[in-house]
């Protein structure tokens, strides 16, 4: 009996484990039963269903996902346009979900793999590979076919929509960053003004920082935003990339970069001037500090006006605190990374031709200036109207001309900018020089993870055309 | 002469005394087949194909998504702080749930409020637990700097899962906060079942209480505490919530244990067939494992 017990529980055992380990096998795959998505359309066979859903009867029901939360004032700004597209076309229910944001990328995934895509949806780091995988439909017949006037998006932002040399998306946003800066803590140290050279910040910082107070707020606990909102903006004011233009192979072992980085690095481990929870501190924990009076600077887009606020309804634009360009090195230019999210519609949605017409709809310019209203909007024409001819957009304005992707549309740019977030949690803690670091990423992306996505034949980039 | 033909014996019909207790199980067998079952075994076969996000042909590959996986020079980091991980989950969890049994088996005014708000950790999810930690951990704002900084025994505003050096121990500490409310009902429910007459019996004989705990305490906890530890450190080695919520796997890998890695390989760089390669071997080497520790724990059962 004790044998057969024994026996029997060893087997529930082993059991458990394996489901318990099966569970993360699991999440790893769609599997072959799940419908694969259809192949995209072609672009005549695009046209005639556009022209065809004209005048189609019925309501349909248009799913549709962003990433920004429903309590947000961005997502309120979209709504607005939203609502106005379903009261102009009744035939036409748009349901929104919204998963969360640091989520977002993995719930898209999982979905293209489990044939359940939304049919319209905001699209990020995964997007070169929904597109190279078919899970997204082309648009460049439906540009065409509404007469979309792509030369009025900002090229930068308009090329990250491409992937071999088609488009597969549409800029919604397009954002660079400024400098949020305390005015009460920089007027108690003795500035009226925000610093605007690389040794103005180090000495205004170093100044600032006493008492509980810190000069510089740094967002290390999120990968997009550490490489983003606070450390791009280095590199690109000194001309740095991390990535070559042909996207062939890693440009952190040069010059350019490595002085940007290491005076990034230098804030912290030099200077201290950053506050001691930077490694952990998301954009949230960086709007806290901020409105709380224990950051005096920090890197930022404009929506962060309203973030501060909401932490803080005490304090006043233009009186307690204000935005300025980021400064620069002296004899160079402004520079911050360019952010901003996509639209794409999935090729397994039925209703693409209701798609089709939210698309349309979001793109005018004037419906591109509502949506964007907290961020920056992809179009010129957009900018002639409210709140972007605000005069307090200036500094962003300024930046915008040489704001860049920090790591360009391509297959292997979400390993590219893992590989670097890691990078520079070790440069932050001080494990290794920014020299050392650069080169070793750049040894590590040439020799190891390049290669793999050309061995793989998806080559290593998006091939845009120039727009 | 009469040929007789051989007596066939008529077929067994089975009654519906035999039948009916399948068909109590046969609703959990169904869900668990296709909850747990179907994904492992396709999660098997998709680690045999160059399955990526990037294209939609997916070839067979045999075993080489298996070698590609040993040479990820990352992979020897992550075990190491996998199995840090869970084993240091396992035992604070053991000793933590030990003492607080052992207390709550005494009789006393309360005992029932106290044995249900205890179990609160454990039920609370995953995601609100590292929300709570992550504020109490909080270099400026936390608790834990604030009790322990005037102490000075830890550098001050010292950033607990900023710091590698801290990540690991103090991403351990919420878990098992999280996870000895396990650890406590089982030994509870372990600790009712022991006769008092041997307690009574030991201390007429002038045992002491460690006497008491090392002699018959602990003998009479073995199977609870085997089937116990095994579970914990299966469900330790497969955690994802608690460390993803709370340090994503960094800073620079010192958190990033294997659900974590298994997870950015798949969803992060869309290589499916890796991931589900690293995950089929990882449950066999860990089912393996459990039934060498679970014959070990067998043979010295039957010696003792």
């Amino acid at each position: 009996m004790a044998t057969h017990a024994s026996f029997s529980r060893r087997n529930f055992l082993i059991g458990m484990a394996g489901a318990a380990t099966s569970s993360v096998v699991a999440a790893c795959g769609g599997g072959s039963s799940a419908p694969a998505p259809k192949p995209a359309p072609t672009a005549a066979a695009a046209a005639v269903s556009t022209a065809a859903s004209t005048g189609t009867a019925g309501t349909v029901e248009l799913a549709y996902w962003s990433q920004l939360q429903p309590e947000t004032q961005r997502w309120k700004d979209n709504q607005v346009v939203i609502d106005a597209f379903m009261q102009a076309n009744p035939g036409i229910k748009v349901t929104t979900e919204h998963p969360a944001f640091a989520d977002f990328d993995t719930k898209l995934v999982t979905a293209a793999r489990a044939g359940t895509p939304p049919d319209m949806s905001e699209v990020s780091d995964s997007f070169p590979q929904l597109a190279k995988g078919g899970y997204l439909a082309q648009l460049d017949q439906f540009a065409q076919d509404v007469k979309l006037d792509l030369k009025d998006y900002y090229e930068g932002k308009l090329q990250t929509c491409y992937v071999d040399g088609k488009l597969w998306a549409l800029p919604i946003t397009a954002d660079c960053r400024g400098l949020w800066w305390n005015m009460n803590l920089l007027k108690d140290a003795g500035f009226d003004q925000p610093p605007t050279s690389w040794d103005q910040l180090v000495a205004t910082a170093q100044k600032v920082t006493r008492g509980g107070v810190y000069g510089w707020g740094v967002q290390g606990g999120n990968q997009g935003f550490m490489i983003c909102e606070q450390f791009s903006a280095f590199f690109i004011q000194n001309d740095g990339k991390i990535i070559s233009d042909d996207q062939t192979k890693a440009m952190t072992d040069q010059p350019e970069w490595i002085t940007g980085a290491t005076y990034w690095q230098e804030l912290t481990t030099k200077y201290k001037v950053t506050q001691p929870s930077a490694a952990t501190d998301d954009q949230n924990a960086t709007y806290a500090l901020f409105a709380q009076g224990k950051l005096a600077m920090f890197p930022g887009g404009p929506w962060a006006r309203a973030e501060i606020q909401r932490n803080n309804p005490n304090l006043t634009f233009g009186k307690d605190f204000s935005a300025s360009v980021v400064p620069y090195p002296t004899g160079k230019h402004p520079g911050t990374c360019q952010g901003g999210w996509l639209h794409s519609i999935w090729t397994a949605s039925k209703v693409q031709d209701a798609a089709k017409k939210l698309m349309a709809y979001y793109h005018t310019p004037e419906n591109i200036a509502q949506e964007a209203a907290n961020s920056m909007p992809t179009r010129r024409s957009a900018t002639n109207f409210k709140p972007f001819n605000d005069p307090w957009y200036k500094p962003f304005w300024d930046t915008m001309p040489y704001a860049l992707a920090p790591v360009p549309t391509m297959a292997a740019g979400a390993e590219i900018s893992t590989t670097l977030y890691k990078l520079l949690q070790s440069m932050l803690l001080g494990q290794q020089t920014a020299d050392q670091a650069g080169k070793a990423f750049a040894k590590d992306v040439n020799e190891r993870i390049l290669p793999r996505y050309v061995a793989a034949g998806v080559g290593s980039g998006c091939d845009c055309p120039e727009v | 002469m009469i040929a007789v033909a051989p007596a066939v014996p008529a077929p067994r019909r089975l009654t519906y005394r035999q039948i009916y207790p399948y068909l109590l199980i046969a609703p959990s067998l169904t869900v668990f087949a296709l909850v747990l079952v179907y994904p492992f075994v396709d999660g098997v076969r998709i680690s045999f194909f160059q399955d990526t996000l990037m294209s939609q042909s997916r070839p067979f590959v045999g075993f080489d998504n298996y070698r590609v996986v040993f040479q990820i020079p990352q992979l020897g980091t992550v075990m190491r702080v996998s199995l840090t991980w869970a084993l240091g989950s396992v035992v604070g969890e053991a000793i933590l749930g030990m003492v607080v049994a052992l207390m709550l088996n005494r009789a006393f005014r309360g005992r029932g409020f106290f044995r249900s708000l205890l179990v609160v950790p454990w039920v609370m999810p995953a995601v609100v637990t590292a929300v709570i930690w992550r504020w109490l951990y909080h270099s400026e704002f936390g608790v834990v700097n604030q009790v322990f900084g005037p102490l000075g025994l830890f550098p001050d505003k010292e950033n607990w899962l900023g710091d590698p050096n801290t990540a690991l121990w103090a991403v351990m500490v919420a878990n098992i906060w999280r996870g000895f409310p396990f650890w406590m009902i089982m030994i509870l429910a372990g600790l009712q079942a022991i006769e008092p007459e041997l307690y009574e019996a030991a201390r007429v004989d002038g045992a002491r209480a460690w006497q008491l705990f090392r002699y018959i305490t602990l003998p009479n906890l073995r199977i609870v505490l085997t089937i116990t530890s095994i579970l914990s450190f299966v469900g330790n080695f497969n955690n994802f919530t608690l460390v993803y919520a709370l340090t994503e796997g960094g800073p620079v890998d010192s958190t990033k244990i294997l659900p974590i890695f298994i997870w950015e390989t798949a969803f992060k760089f869309t290589r499916f067939g890796e991931a589900a390669a690293m995950a089929t071997f990882f449950a066999v080497l860990m089912a393996m494992l459990i039934l060498v520790y679970a014959r070990t724990l067998r043979l010295r059962s039957r010696e003792v």
